[in-house]
């Protein structure tokens, strides 16, 4: 409990300037690995993903500082804090660069996420024990991220595009290059008065230079305050009109274009607090598992925008298991998980149905599936609805139902239908 | 005198050798780094990035006899829109852009590298421009 405890003051001490910048749209689907190990993520497989930076959900943290913390995730890609030495964007959206150097497992360090989540269940359900909190550590890492020679060369033609356009929407161009001039010459007449400055014996014609000389550093600070003042505001003025800017949109759309292949891999482990407390602490699971995605299909990608991904995952579990007839004895068991996952998305909406068979090694009475269906619609950027419905994972068929607004955990209800 | 001082100056040379310059970028951000060479009342641009990078391969800035007096400007714009919100802050801290020049006076500094008052981000962080100036002399 104490490592739990220490990561999450460590996770909240180093990353806390980030969490104030948090935005909703940043905790859409929290599909770490510290929910998936518990069932209760809205999408057991997901599609990987780019992860984001920092992204929180805390809800009742401290309690009061009577209790250990509950219902909270953390989510943190450790990567955007170390200064990369050869970084490219090439290396982040996995494209081949021009030396046609392959970035396919660049996201091994830059895609890395660690994540911290709480979830306590004040019902029975699934595998989650009334009056519990599960606390959960997930690590997950992107292993390949490949792209056909059609996806690279789209990508490079959008980059391209991109670089020759951004060249023309720089602000005060004109009024800059006119002061770069007159900052070119007043420094080449600086340097010459400064030379017959030192060359001159006659103090009366030295006194003239001088004059000379301090007026014209006078006029070069004047000139590069003017350069200054164009150079401060043309970060905002340029961010302006790239929002406007219809081509450049379009070119930053293709870049969201999907790779033809993504291997995830993740890992989890999990302990369980009955009443809160430490002093019943057990282990509840731990997992190590992988989800590989095929976007390979669409019906008509230009127009329509949309994407069939087929999403297979294999997951290793063990498993902390409540003995029949018994309240609070528990026995470890092996499982193995196999699932799929079919998602159709076009436009702002997406639909996907995953199923998942679970077979513990040596209690096939145990043996159950997940069969969820989810919708997503993206009603704004940052504003989501989610939907689903199905059965989870347990011996009793175990209703699964969501629905949530703006992102996908922070609203679920996990019900039990016996 | 001291603020002139403080402008970073490459040292040509004075015979016929021609002048290069090499610019690389480190960030995960679309980078677009344009050259441009300032000199007697003209400016001239000596070539761009085109692949979104920002990587400006070595490229001549003229021979040594015609640069004298002549000042580079290299500007960088990254766009993050597809970085993480909560990773802009890091991208700008992190930025690296080293500019290589070569064909001038031995035992010179190289590469030179943006300095932090040289880049400049928007309100939001989203955009980062980064302006390096360097005076060609020779002395």
């Amino acid at each position: 409990m104490k490592y739990i405890l220490i990561l999450i003051v460590l996770l909240l001490g180093t990353f806390s300037h980030q969490a104030q910048n948090v935005e909703i749209k940043d905790l859409k689907n929290l599909n770490s690995p510290g929910f998936q190990i518990l069932d209760i993520a809205p999408s057991t497989i997901d599609r990987p993903a780019n992860p984001k930076a920092f992204a929180a959900s805390i809800m009742s943290l401290t309690n009061n500082g009577t209790a250990i913390p509950k219902n909270f995730a953390l989510e943190v890609n450790p990567y955007w804090y170390f200064k990369p030495k050869n970084a490219s964007v090439f290396q982040y959206l996995n494209i081949k660069d021009e030396a046609g150097k392959s970035n396919t497992f660049t996201g091994i360090f830059n895609k890395m996420s660690i994540s911290l989540a709480s979830v306590f269940s004040d019902s029975t359900s699934g595998s989650l024990i009334k009056n519990t909190n599960y606390i959960a550590f997930g690590l997950k890492t992107n292993l390949i991220t490949y792209r056909n020679e059609k996806q690279n060369q789209k990508l490079k033609t959008a980059l391209a595009n991109f670089s020759e356009r951004i060249v023309n929407l720089r602000p005060n161009q004109k009024e800059v290059d006119a002061l770069d001039i007159e900052l070119n010459s007043t420094d080449n007449k600086i340097r010459e008065l400064y030379k017959k400055l030192k060359n001159e014996n006659d103090d009366i014609a030295k006194d003239s230079i001088n004059l000379e000389y301090q007026n014209a550093i006078t006029n070069r600070a004047i000139i590069q305050k003017r350069i200054d003042d164009f150079e401060n505001q043309a970060p905002d003025l340029l961010e302006e009109s790239i929002k406007k800017d219809t081509l450049i949109q379009n070119y930053l759309k293709e870049l969201d274009d999907l790779p033809l292949l993504q291997v995830d891999l993740a890992f989890a482990y999990s302990e369980a607090f009955p009443d809160n407390t430490t002093k019943n602490k057990r282990f509840n699971r731990s997992g190590l598992w992988m989800n590989a995605a095929l976007n390979a299909f669409s019906i008509d990608k230009a127009e329509l925008n949309d994407n069939l991904a087929f999403i297979l995952c294999t997951r290793f579990i063990s498993d902390n298991v409540l003995e029949e007839g018994f309240s609070d004895v528990f026995k470890r068991e092996n499982a193995f998980d196999l699932g799929f996952k079919l998602e159709y998305s076009i436009k702002d909406l997406s639909i996907s149905f995953e199923y998942i068979k679970r077979d513990y090694s040596d209690r096939s009475n145990l043996n159950s599936e997940r069969k969820v269906g989810t919708v997503q619609y993206k009603i704004s950027d940052g504003l989501y609805v989610t939907v689903a419905y199905g059965t989870n994972f347990g011996i009793d068929k175990n209703l699964f139902t969501l629905f949530g607004i703006n992102y996908g955990f922070g609203k679920s209800s996990l019900n039990s239908q016996n | 005198m001291l603020e002139f001082m403080a402008i970073e100056n490459y040292f040509i040379g004075k015979d016929k050798k021609e002048i290069f310059i090499t610019v690389t970028v480190s960030t995960h951000g679309i980078a677009v780094t344009e050259i441009k060479l300032i000199i007697n009342g003209n400016i001239f641009n000596k070539g761009a990035s085109s692949n979104g990078a920002g990587l400006v391969s070595k490229t001549s800035l003229g021979f040594a006899s015609q640069l004298d007096g002549g000042s580079i400007k290299i500007e960088t714009d990254i766009v993050l829109t597809k970085i993480p919100k909560a990773a802009w802050e890091s991208c700008f801290k992190n930025l690296q852009i080293h500019y290589y020049l070569e064909g001038g006076e031995a035992n010179q500094k190289s590469p030179f590298e943006l300095l932090p008052t040289e880049k400049k981000k928007s309100t939001s962080g989203e955009t980062i421009i980064g302006t390096k100036k360097i005076n060609l002399l020779s002395r």
